[in-house]
């Protein structure tokens, strides 16, 4: 669903990404973790058409980003890592606004069980700046989720959302790849995601350190029991020499 | 409303305007709409066209406009996009003339209300009302548009030429019209100040572009208006075509552009303005004041942040320091006129007296600065009046000294009013500061706002900030005006110049008690849960 070959992103004289390479399957969950300035973003960005590469390339269900940008963008969903809403805009409005922007015809039925889905029902009409930081986070993902991509990609989705609120999240992702799209997700919260998510790719510097499942990611590292959880397994990884 | 743009922007207007007037019927919209009806009134009652503005605008518009146009490069506009949009538009699958149209469009709703704005101002009216609003209109739609474009060939350059390339690129175009126009002020020394701009040929080139939209603001008939507005059209158009043409990664530009526009905001937002962010990283400290119930530390803490950033002192000592300039300087540029020294020296006394306290924001060393630390000075075991004392001198103290030094100059060089007079209003000026500062701090407590708008293109901001300043110059006038008239009525009951001085500082003295009282109580009744603005 997703393929990204020799991705490099420089900003002046630093690496952001360096030579990064990665497939994502349908069906699957990938957590994207690394500490801060790993290049996280940066990538999800690049994979987003926000940034332009400097080398390297990305196809999103089969279509390559490069040669056909704008047909690549109809296949992806991004929440970003701050939800910004249209002040302006009510929650169904910016259902509408996205189902316009990917051009869904009928896509009512959809957002209403979408807003009931992430318990939104409730503030259909309600204005986004009358919102909390969590009911902004959960539009946007209602709103990512509109037209139903091949590759949903969320950057940190879980800062401000309360238990319920990561739970409902987690169901919905699962939903979604179940149908055989792909999720790619960033996070730090590494307790929260590691029992939600297939796959995981571990980045440091910009650089690729490990792409696997726990499992084996675990078997890589020296000393590493097969059990250990995500966070052991980060901070194995992230202090050892990097290797894929 | 087929495309999705186009539906957003429509969709976001109306909401907005249904939003306003919703506002508008609670009792702060009210009183917001009273300022600008009253605006109104005055700008009904001086309906006519000024004569020599046509003329004017004729010698000076077009090379004023066209360096408005090239300080466009240093403006915050250039490729900025909301955040919203960065997020749900650059992402999404449209293609660049789209996005490059729609920041053209969202920009056009800012143009519009400040092109309505200025066409209302009789002294800035050419031919007629509608000229003025269309030509108003087609020159901020000038200004922005022309930003992006400028921003977009940096991006184009900054791929093709090194800094240093780009560095001396920037300073040849600068400097080449600045040559020309140099060596023709040499070869036309004889020639006046607007005679020279009437004759000079490097001017005429220099101004060609903005010509058509000047045009449009003085058109003496339909027939020209259309000629002037269509060319002017036809230049934004080209300007547009050529920012959707360019092989930049725009959308990468973009966003880079807004993201450090958007923190900057968000930093000014919560500071108090562009002048409250930055500063040095010194560690010059002021000695902590005594504790005077808390006002003292409350103080310190205002004090200690100004002289770590004192960049809106700076900016309001050098406003003064202009005004002190043009009135020293213009009486030798026209002396047969014996007059004008001490005329120029009492209006140059009236606006140092004045400015620093309708400028405010630029000491927002109040609470202003603090709307986003309201929570935490409610936390403070600090009594409301003592935390409003301690909140309101630092400006007080700061807007007295700069008041201070404009007019000691004035009085000192121009010998426009008596010293005893001087005097008088140099001992005023403490109390007259301090009751202006109360009203900035009451209105901001009773409709709090920010100094610093949600984004550049926004327009609520605008007409909170006219509001704003309309209320705050009516009051100030009547509370002056009021001690005037305090003062003449006691002068001529009494006879006596110590009641004449002392009963309307009494009375400026209640105004300041008063004020600080009203100040502290609009503190007790804020609630951050309510009243902290988006």
């Amino acid at each position: 669903m997703l393929v990204v070959r020799n991705l490099t992103k420089r900003f002046e004289d630093r690496v952001a990404v360096d030579g990064l390479a990665f497939e994502v399957l349908a069906g699957e969950v990938l957590g994207l973790v690394g500490p801060n300035g790993a290049g996280k973003t940066t990538t999800l960005r690049c994979i987003a058409g926000i940034l332009q590469p400097d080398a390297g390339g990305i196809a999103i269900g089969g279509i390559d980003a490069s040669a056909d940008p704008i047909e690549a963008k109809r296949r992806l969903g991004l929440v970003p890592d701050e939800p910004h809403l249209f002040a302006r805009l009510s929650v169904w409005e910016h259902l509408e606004l996205a189902a316009r922007l990917y051009g869904v015809a009928s896509w009512e039925p959809l957002a209403r069980e979408l807003l009931d889905e992430l318990e939104l029902a409730e503030r259909r009409d309600t204005l986004a700046d009358a919102l909390s930081r969590g009911m902004r986070q959960k539009v946007a993902v209602a709103s990512a989720l509109i037209h139903a991509p091949s590759l949903l990609m969320l950057d940190e989705p879980l800062v401000g959302l309360d238990p319920r609120g990561i739970r409902t999240l987690f169901a919905t992702l699962r939903r979604h790849a179940g149908a055989g799209r792909a999720v790619v997700m960033s996070s730090h919260l590494l307790g929260q995601i590691e029992n939600h998510c297939t796959r995981f790719l571990i980045l440091r510097a910009g650089a690729k350190l490990f792409h696997g499942s726990k499992a084996e990611i675990a078997a890589l590292l020296p000393a590493m029991r097969h059990d250990a959880s995500l966070e052991e397994i980060f901070f194995g990884a992230t202090e050892a020499p990097a290797r894929s | 409303m087929t495309h999705p743009l186009a539906w957003l922007l429509w969709r976001d207007s109306r909401n907005a305007v249904v939003s306003l007037l919703r506002r508008l019927r609670q009792p702060r919209g009210a009183l917001a709409l009273a300022a600008l009806a009253l605006f109104g009134a005055a700008v009904g009652f001086t309906t006519s066209t000024s004569s020599g503005f046509a003329g004017s605008v004729s010698v000076y518009g077009a090379p004023g406009l066209m360096a408005l146009v090239v300080l466009g490069a240093f403006s915050p506009l250039g490729l900025y996009f909301r955040p919203a949009d960065v997020d749900w538009l650059l992402t999404a699958p449209l293609s660049r003339t789209a996005l490059v149209v729609y920041n053209v469009a969202i920009r056009s709703r800012t143009a519009f209300f400040s092109g309505l704005l200025l066409s209302l101002l009789p002294t800035w009216r050419g031919a007629g009302w509608w000229q003025a609003f269309t030509g108003y209109t087609l020159i901020f739609l000038l200004l922005q548009t022309s930003a992006q474009w400028l921003a977009v060939v940096r991006a184009w350059l900054a791929l093709r030429l090194p800094a240093r390339g780009r560095r001396l690129l920037g300073i040849a175009c600068t400097a080449l019209p600045l040559l020309a126009v140099a060596s023709e002020l040499r070869l036309h020394s004889d020639l006046g100040f607007r005679d020279f701009f009437r004759e000079s040929s490097a001017l005429a080139v220099i101004g060609a572009p903005a010509r058509p939209f000047l045009a449009t603001v003085t058109a003496p008939s339909p027939l020209a208006w259309l000629a002037n507005a269509s060319l002017s059209l036809a230049i934004l158009a080209a300007a547009v075509a050529h920012v959707c043409w360019l092989p930049v990664p725009y959308r990468e530009a973009a966003v880079r552009h807004s993201e450090r526009r958007a923190q900057r905001f968000a930093r000014m937002r919560s500071s108090g303005g562009a002048l409250g962010i930055g500063g040095s990283h010194s560690a010059r400290r002021v000695p902590m004041f005594p504790h005077l119930a808390g006002a003292g530390p409350v103080a310190w803490r205002q004090i200690q942040e100004l002289v770590r950033n004192p960049r809106g002192i700076l900016l309001l000592l050098s406003i003064v320091a202009l005004v002190a300039a043009a009135v020293i300087l213009i009486p030798l540029l026209r002396p047969g006129d014996p007059g004008l020294v001490a005329r120029l020296g009492r209006s140059g006394i009236f606006l140092v007296t004045f400015l620093p306290l309708l400028m405010g924001d630029n000491l927002a060393c109040d609470f202003r600065r603090d709307l986003d630390r309201m929570g935490q000075l409610k936390s403070w075991p600090i009594a409301p009046l003592a935390l409003a004392a301690g909140q309101i001198a630092p400006a007080a103290v700061f807007a007295t000294a700069i008041q201070w030094i404009g007019i000691i100059v004035l009085a000192a060089t121009t010998s426009a009013i008596r010293p005893t007079v001087t005097l008088l209003i140099l001992a005023l000026m403490p109390v007259v500061s301090w009751v202006a500062l109360c009203i900035d701090n009451l209105l901001f407590l009773w409709l709090p706002y920010r100094t610093v708008p949600e984004d550049p293109g926004d327009v609520a901001f605008v007409g909170r900030t006219f509001a704003t300043a309309l209320f705050k110059f009516a009051v100030l006038t009547a509370i002056l005006g009021g001690t005037l008239v305090i003062g003449t009525v006691a002068l001529q009951v009494t006879g006596s110049r110590v009641a004449a001085v002392g009963v309307p500082l009494f009375g400026l003295l209640s105004a300041c008690a008063g004020g600080t009282l009203a100040v502290a109580h609009a503190f007790s009744r804020y609630d951050v849960s309510r009243h902290a603005p988006v």
